[in-house]
């Protein structure tokens, strides 16, 4: 009685606070990197040393940097490189990670043993660790901090993809198909993942979240993106150099990630919430009792 | 004096769905060493009763009317003196003694914890009556139960823990809310028989709510019949069982299957309980009545006597105690 | 109890043992050959040769690995190519400061994030809950390293009242040493607290909803005596296994923040271990680094068994 009262989905998405606000947020920062590609006030890379330091003026919006160069510039060119690190990073953690998790739940017994204490295991080295671990040996570096953020992220994807497989294998639906003789390549394929799929999309925005973190922090320690390349990481790195005299060169970057981070973390929430039928019903339950 | 008073209790709840009446209109006196019960099927508003009486409705809730517990105005009390009278004065006893006990805390530490409130024991004196108190609700050996975590207990176990907890401060009025319906039948009648031996040993004041009809009928002195809110039929135990006055009761009664009856079909009453946030107007268990007439769905049924302090709401209640289809039990 | 222990036991072992062998793995046979990768492929032959018998690399893998892991456990931790002393005593001296630094983080971590968890539940719905969540999803977007630069900023270069990063030891005096140490871990641990906040208050929220509450108030005890009694305890079995996995994050962040403040760290010291390519050193402390973590995770193992009695129960 009660379903057929509860609004469409748009409808719910254009009510839901925090999906909207990450929308926006995330959208903006999408928006600002593509505007980047064709357009920026000045160029990211030119130096002009007459100019250096200065703090926000109309010829400069958010100022210049210890080598002159155009702080929102930038901003806006680092934007690129942040979500290209977040796309392809979170790409490389959930294809493998979903594939295990997929292969855990399918074939149970000793496959699902052996996902499960592999990811058990990778807990003792939390993502910073393992990025240095894995840049120590590769070398600093934009590709070698995305495949560490990638790798980092693979246990997650797994556990949590094993997780909600495990759940969809028990269902009516998937015991009907093994009777009428369906194999689990088949099933995997055909009923598993589409009902895991918003489950794994909702934690890839999350961690997309995670990744742009990972990358600044990789970033500003000199392992990640490498100069002349602007990261919104390294520029903090280099203002910290300059605190007493341009404090404006840390806060701008800074804030760009804590707006795009906040932004996917909130858009991550929401879809949860809008996506995952079985949140949602608890929260409506917990709403309605006692 | 009457050890209890409760004058036109109405409950209202927000809900998602609008306003749910839980309880209306709900009026009576308890007198000391007195039982009364409250039956009804699930949703009626019996447990919201119970948790008005107590005080500890969900917020939001909107409480009307007067409960006096020995001439003292419970509404007109603070939180503070309200925790007071809780566990004190007045005692509940709850349905799911699987999760109504912290399954952190001993036992032990539980059902003292009311006597270190309320009591003005001390330490040691609590502790040698929480080991009494085990002791009578049947849990022999209180040494080691009174060490034992909930989850190493049965389920009969724990709820005799939770009547222990009930008792412990000598309360004047016990509620028992579904006390058996979590439980085995086999243990089922063992905790009503230490309710009613504790009831009447300590001439404490009972209100137990169930919706099973058989295990009012043991129990209570006094019964209430609860639908939609509002007390449908009430009466002496022995006389509402003998006239089932309400077509509601007869229908309750017509589900409960009969010992030495044979193979008979179960009857069971057409329709839902109606949500207590959308209430039918006129009398609300028209919609489920077959006897139910156009002015059952426009005017709304008074209290009639059909008995000596035995009465039922319903407006065509001659041709309900007329008719044989639910007969009653003799 | 015994089993459920005995369990956590072999297996904080057999994750210590794997972790080993994947950082002897990644460390020592995949870059190929570390002598090598320190010296660069320009080195002299006779140089090359004489750090490949210092290193032991003329001996088969199983050996080294064998040895290096003994060496770790009898406190031999090797030399270090860099700085040619001991790996061991660069440690000691790092640990002075890096574990101070984590607890201190931690304690932080767990006071602010339990205090505000419980205020915004028992506030459910108020402005005050309210203002914690919002501190939350701020907190948890915060780049701890960004933070720090904005601590620095305001408490070291507007008001002067702490030093803007270095650490004067712990010889200059208790004082001077956790000033320098205050601002780091306010730093770590603001983004843990952000999440740990909304851990505890989801955490009490439901626990509120539970059966034992309303009987709790039901004999008498008032909200916050419940509160206290009987929601907090059953409260904090999540909270504490998310304790743990942020304490791996807490030491994971002091690389990051060491070098925020220039601190003469654990953190610090494998970062420039792994700028000079000193593979030693890198292999011990990334070794150490990831023993503490499983050890914390090992202790809130514990800690469940003291706080959740029904677990020995449950595994037997």
């Amino acid at each position: 009685m009660n379903v057929s009262r509860r609004p469409g989905l748009h409808t719910l998405a254009l009510r839901h606070r925090s999906f909207l606000l990450g929308s926006v947020l995330s959208g903006l920062v999408v928006l600002l990197a593509l505007i980047s590609l064709v357009w920026t006030p000045h160029s990211a890379y030119e130096l002009d040393i007459a100019n250096k330091l200065k703090p926000p003026s109309p010829a400069h919006w958010l100022g210049t940097d210890h080598f002159g160069r155009d702080v929102t510039s930038m901003i806006m060119v680092g934007a690129q490189n942040s979500l290209v690190v977040g796309v392809v990073a979170v790409s490389i953690g959930m294809a493998v990670g979903v594939l295990l998790g997929l292969w855990a739940s399918a074939q149970r017994g000793w496959a699902e043993e052996l996902v499960m204490r592999f990811s058990d295991f990778t807990f003792a080295f939390p993502a910073i660790l393992s990025a240095i671990m894995i840049t120590a040996i590769l070398g600093p570096g934009a590709v070698n901090s995305i495949l560490a953020i990638g790798i980092f992220n693979i246990p997650v994807f797994a556990r949590i993809t094993r997780g909600s497989a495990n759940a969809i294998w028990a269902r009516e639906f998937v015991l009907a198909a093994r009777a009428a003789g369906k194999g689990r390549a088949q099933i995997t394929l055909g009923h598993v993942l589409p009902n895991i799929l918003s489950a794994i999309i909702v934690q890839a925005t999350i961690f997309f979240a995670i990744a742009i973190l990972a990358e600044a922090a990789l970033s500003y320690l000199g392992l990640g993106t490498q100069p002349p390349q602007p990261s919104w990481g390294r520029m903090l790195n280099e203002a910290q150099t300059f605190l007493y005299l341009s404090p404006h060169l840390a806060l701008f970057p800074g804030l760009v990630i804590v707006i795009s981070v906040l932004g996917f973390n909130m858009l991550g929430d929401g879809l949860r919430d809008l996506l995952d039928p079985r949140l949602s019903r608890t929260r409506l339950a917990g709403y309605s009792s006692r | 004096m009457s050890v209890l008073e409760v004058d036109r209790l109405t409950v209202a709840l927000p809900m998602v769905a609008g306003l749910a009446r839980a309880v209306r209109d709900v009026s009576f006196r308890l007198e000391r060493g007195e039982t009364l019960g409250i039956v009804g099927e699930s949703g009626c508003g019996k447990s919201m009763m119970a948790l008005a009486l107590m005080g500890l409705l969900p917020e939001g809730a909107d409480l009307r009317g007067g409960i006096t517990l020995n001439g003292c105005d419970l509404r007109a009390l603070d939180e503070k003196a309200m925790c007071r009278v809780r566990g004190n004065a007045i005692a509940m006893v709850f349905q799911e003694p699987m999760t109504s006990l912290n399954p952190v805390h001993t036992i032990g530490k539980q059902v003292i914890e009311p006597l270190m409130l309320h009591s003005g024991l001390g330490r040691d004196e609590a502790n040698a009556e929480t080991l009494s108190l085990l002791e009578r609700v049947g849990l022999v050996d209180p040494r080691r139960f009174y060490g034992a975590y909930p989850h190493q207990l049965s389920g009969g176990q724990r709820q005799r823990a939770m009547i222990a907890m009930a008792l412990s401060c000598h309360p004047e009025v016990l509620i028992a809310d579904e006390p058996t319906t979590a439980l085995d039948v086999t243990i089922q009648g063992q905790i009503l028989d230490l309710i009613r031996d504790v009831v009447s040993e300590r001439q404490m004041s009972l209100i137990l709510i169930s919706h099973d009809l058989g295990v009012i009928a043991e129990t209570v002195d006094r019964v209430f019949v609860m639908y939609g809110g509002a007390v449908v039929e009430q009466g002496p135990t022995p006389d509402v069982f003998a006239r089932l006055a309400h077509p509601y009761t007869q229908g309750l009664f017509a589900a409960v299957p009969q010992v030495g009856e044979g193979r008979r079909r179960l009857r069971t009453i057409p329709g839902t309980v109606p949500e207590l946030a959308d209430l039918p107007g006129g009398c609300t268990f028209a919609d489920r009545c077959s006897l139910a007439h156009e002015t059952c769905r426009s005017q709304v049924p008074d209290m009639r006597s059909v008995g000596e302090n035995h009465s039922a709401a319903c407006l065509r209640l001659d041709a309900a105690m007329a008719s044989s289809s639910f007969g009653s039990r003799r | 109890m015994s089993v459920f222990l005995a369990k956590r036991f072999a297996i904080f072992v057999a994750t210590l043992f794997g972790a080993s062998v994947v950082i002897f793995l990644a460390l020592e046979i995949l870059p190929g050959d570390p002598a090598y990768a320190i010296l660069g492929a320009d080195a002299e032959p006779s140089a090359y040769e004489a750090l490949r018998r210092e290193l032991g690399l003329d001996r088969p893998a199983v050996d080294r690995y064998f040895s290096w892991v003994g060496g770790m456990l009898t406190g031999d931790f090797g030399v270090s190519y860099t700085y040619s002393v001991p790996v061991s005593e660069l440690v000691v001296e790092r640990l002075a400061l890096t574990v101070p630094l984590a607890v201190i983080a931690m304690a932080l971590t767990v006071v602010a994030a339990v205090g505000l968890g419980l205020y915004a539940a028992a506030h459910h719905n108020t402005i005050g809950d309210w203002g914690v969540m919002v501190f939350s999803q701020f907190g948890i977007a915060l780049p701890n390293f960004w933070f720090g630069i904005l601590l620095i900023l305001f408490f070291s270069v507007y008001l002067g009242w702490f030093p803007s990063g270095g650490f004067p030891g712990w010889s200059a005096g208790t004082w001077p040493a956790l000033k320098s140490l205050l601002l780091p871990a306010v730093a770590l641990a603001t983004v843990q607290a952000a999440i740990l906040a909304r851990v505890t208050r989801s955490s009490v929220l439901e626990t509120i909803r539970e059966d034992y509450v309303r009987t709790a108030r039901a004999k008498g005890l008032t909200r916050t005596a419940t509160l206290w009694r009987h929601v907090l305890r059953n409260a904090l079995i999540p909270v504490v296994t998310i304790m743990g996995l942020q304490f791996a994050n807490l030491l994971a962040g002091t690389i990051v923040i060491e070098n925020v403040f220039f601190l003469p760290g654990l953190g610090r010291l494998v970062f420039q271990a792994i700028a000079n390519r000193d593979l030693v050193v890198v292999k011990d402390v990334v070794l150490l680094l990831a023993a503490m973590v499983v050890i914390v995770n090992f202790v809130v193992d514990l800690a469940y068994a003291v706080i959740d009695p029904r677990l020995g129960a449950r595994d037997a």
